[in-house]
């Protein structure tokens, strides 16, 4: 009774998935003769259902290109079915919130998209990516501009919370899932080495990129010959702000104290109360590296730890 | 509209750093509230905490006495308003306005009601069939207000509205968002790094610097009685003068320079009464309360100091004279009629009633 049980539950079950098949793709499909067991053809009937399905839109066609799932030499049926102009200038904009994103977000992003050839992805529930097409290489300044808008827009009207991050744009459609790639890992570093901003551009990210790479006790090692991690601890945020500001301004006391509203013999005092604890004096280039390797790594191993 | 207490506010991101340290305040109903300070100071970030896009590493947020940490941000009945107004390009004025409304599902009616009052407020009712390319900046920024007036919230929470405005308009806009203010009777936050703009519109200041408020007062207090150096140089423009110099022993005097100049009684006695007799100090004093006038001069012989003039200045209605005094460069705001010219040596009379004194170590202020 079982076998026959199965039996029906086989038939039935194949039947339904061939049509899901022949819905999805236009073809009608039967199986003549098959070497796999029946438990298997239904799997992989599912599984050819479930790739047609999930690549029925744009969006689905994008995620599996970006995530590699879907090869370029696999690509060609897609592109010319959702009419994409692969030659096209493109930008990936990388979002991540920070709780799962709601459907509104969606819907903002949606509207926000001034093209067909643009599209929004929904990586996962914390994730979307947004392809956008461009006419002409994009500035600096524009494309700082677009993700400030993005981000003020989600906040404003979604009261969501999120980063992101950005590679320069592409000119060829086979470079996407590469620029993908480096603004997954432009989120990653950016959210250890500069937590508390918002927009992350990978090729901006400088040492951080080349830090992320370093094992995690070569990174101790370097500290403790260095700088020791304790020291780093004791640092209050007012020290951290003024080196920071100090390395951002090219090593000036003048440019530093105006910049941050401070008595340039204030600057002096506490730079000099920073060399008595560490022994590095960040007005000389070379102890300035030091100290910003120093301060870098720290964070990465707080981040990581 | 909504009462709004912070109560040892703390913020520290995961890599460490403290963007706010034990903020306190308490912001009354309708007032309009301004956060200031330099890029990085933190005030952004306590703006976002109040929104609840940031969370609220230690400390309690209340609105209308309900505690909020915990709320999310579209249940905590505010309102944000952005540098960046990104329209929906495809949209018509009113359908950018109400989309937030649709999206939340309010009838309607309802939604048609809240746009049509939201565009009389703002003087958008002829442009509401406009797409956003037809707009001006003004107009668009416009629109960005009329988003959140719509959702008719206790609390209004601005973020730097009217820096990608250029000057003419920022200044113009500034006087609108004022008088929204006052129709609306809301409370409102509004974070700025510009202190003209601070001066402006705020009913009470916040001033921030490293994540710690430096003052909380009205602009008028800010400006006359500034708690420190910090925010004595912060606002005001040109910014004040700080004068490193050496008090005599009564408390009567102080060198500057090799000049002496008196101290006024009320001052010299809250210099005595500190302890600073003999002692150095930073003299600050305002571009305005350096007077080149001849009348000025003669009148006040005991506070005047002579320097080369290095750059001279035409405002119109003012002229800043720039001069190096004391290894530091100094700004006159003086009458356009003066005579004084790049390269001429000067008296000016220093108006030391309005003179402010600070500790050159803690930077605080000994005497206003």
């Amino acid at each position: 009774m079982k076998g026959t049980s199965f039996f029906m539950d086989y038939e039935s079950k194949k039947e339904k998935l061939l049509e899901q098949l022949s819905k999805a793709t236009g073809i009608n499909f039967e199986i003549a003769d098959s070497e796999l067991s029946d438990e298997d053809t239904l799997n992989k009937l599912k599984e050819m259902v479930v790739r047609f399905n999930v690549l029925d839109s744009k969006s689905s066609f994008y995620r599996a290109f970006l995530t590699r799932e879907l090869a370029y030499s696999d690509a060609a049926a897609y592109i010319h079915r959702f009419h994409i102009d692969e030659d096209s200038i493109r930008m990936i904009f990388y979002l991540e919130s920070q709780s799962d994103y709601s459907k509104e977000a969606v819907s903002l992003l949606k509207s926000l998209l001034q093209d067909s050839q643009d599209a929004l992805i929904q990586i996962d529930a914390k994730h979307l990516a947004l392809i956008v097409h461009f006419d002409t290489e994009p500035s600096s300044d524009e494309i700082l501009q677009y993700c400030h808008e993005y981000l003020d827009m989600l906040e404003s009207e979604a009261f969501t919370s999120f980063k992101l991050a950005y590679d320069l744009p592409v000119k060829k459609f086979t470079d996407l899932p590469a620029s993908f790639k480096d603004v997954v890992i432009g989120m990653r570093i950016g959210n250890i080495f500069r937590s508390s901003d918002h927009i992350y551009s990978y090729s901006t990210l400088g040492l951080g990129r080349l830090l992320f790479n370093i094992p995690d006790d070569e990174v101790e090692t370097y500290l403790n010959n260095h700088i020791n991690i304790d020291i780093l601890a004791q640092l209050d945020a007012e020290t951290l702000n003024l080196l920071e500001a100090f390395f951002d301004n090219d090593l000036s006391l003048a440019e530093t104290s105006r910049k941050m509203f401070i008595h340039r013999n204030t600057l002096i005092y506490r730079l000099d109360k920073f060399a008595d604890l560490t022994g590095y004096d960040v007005r000389k280039f070379s102890d300035a590296i030091t100290v910003k390797l120093s301060l870098m790594l720290y964070n990465y191993i707080r981040a990581t730890k | 509209m909504a009462d709004i207490s912070l109560k040892n506010i703390n913020k520290v991101y995961p890599n460490g750093f403290q963007a706010v340290k034990d903020f306190n305040l308490e912001i009354q109903d309708q007032e309009f509230i301004i956060f200031v300070g330099p890029s990085g100071c933190g005030k952004s970030t306590t703006l976002r905490m109040i929104a609840g896009l940031e969370e609220i590493s230690s400390g309690e947020l209340f609105i209308d006495g309900k505690l909020m940490n915990d709320v999310e941000p579209k249940d905590r009945d505010i309102a944000m308003v952005f540098q960046n107004y990104a329209l929906y390009p495809h949209m018509t004025v009113y359908d950018n306005m109400a989309f937030g409304l649709k999206l939340r599902k309010v009838p309607k009616d309802e939604i048609d009601k809240k746009v049509r009052e939201a565009a009389k407020i703002l003087d958008l009712e002829k442009l509401l069939d406009r797409k956003p390319k037809a707009l001006s900046g003004g107009q668009r920024q416009r629109v960005a207000m009329g988003r959140a007036i719509v959702r008719n919230p206790k609390v209004f929470l601005m973020d730097e509205p009217l820096s990608n405005l250029d000057a003419k308009l920022r200044v113009q806009m500034r006087t609108e968002i004022s008088k929204l203010h006052d129709s609306l009777g809301a409370t409102m936050i509004y974070v700025t790094h510009d202190q003209t703009e601070a001066m402006t519109l705020g009913t009470r200041i916040v001033v921030m610097k490293d994540g710690v408020v430096q003052q909380i007062d009205t602009p008028a207090n800010l400006y006359q009685k500034p708690n420190n150096l910090f925010v004595a140089g912060f606002i005001g423009s040109p910014q004040m003068n700080f004068l490193d110099g050496t008090v005599n022993a009564e408390c009567t005097a102080i060198q500057v320079n090799g000049a002496t100049l008196q101290i006024p009684i009320a001052k010299s006695k809250a210099l005595k009464e500190k302890g600073y007799a003999g002692k150095e100090v930073i003299l600050g004093i305002r571009p305005e309360d350096i007077h080149d006038s001849q009348i000025f001069v003669d009148t006040q012989p005991d506070t005047v100091i002579e320097a080369k003039i290095s750059v001279y200045e035409l405002l119109g209605a003012e002229v800043y004279l720039y001069f190096d005094y004391a290894g530091t460069q100094v700004t006159a705001r003086v009458d356009p009629r003066t005579t004084a010219r790049g390269g001429d040596t000067v008296k000016f009379a220093l108006d030391m009633e309005k003179a402010h004194f600070f500790d050159k170590d803690t930077e605080l202020t000994i005497a206003n």
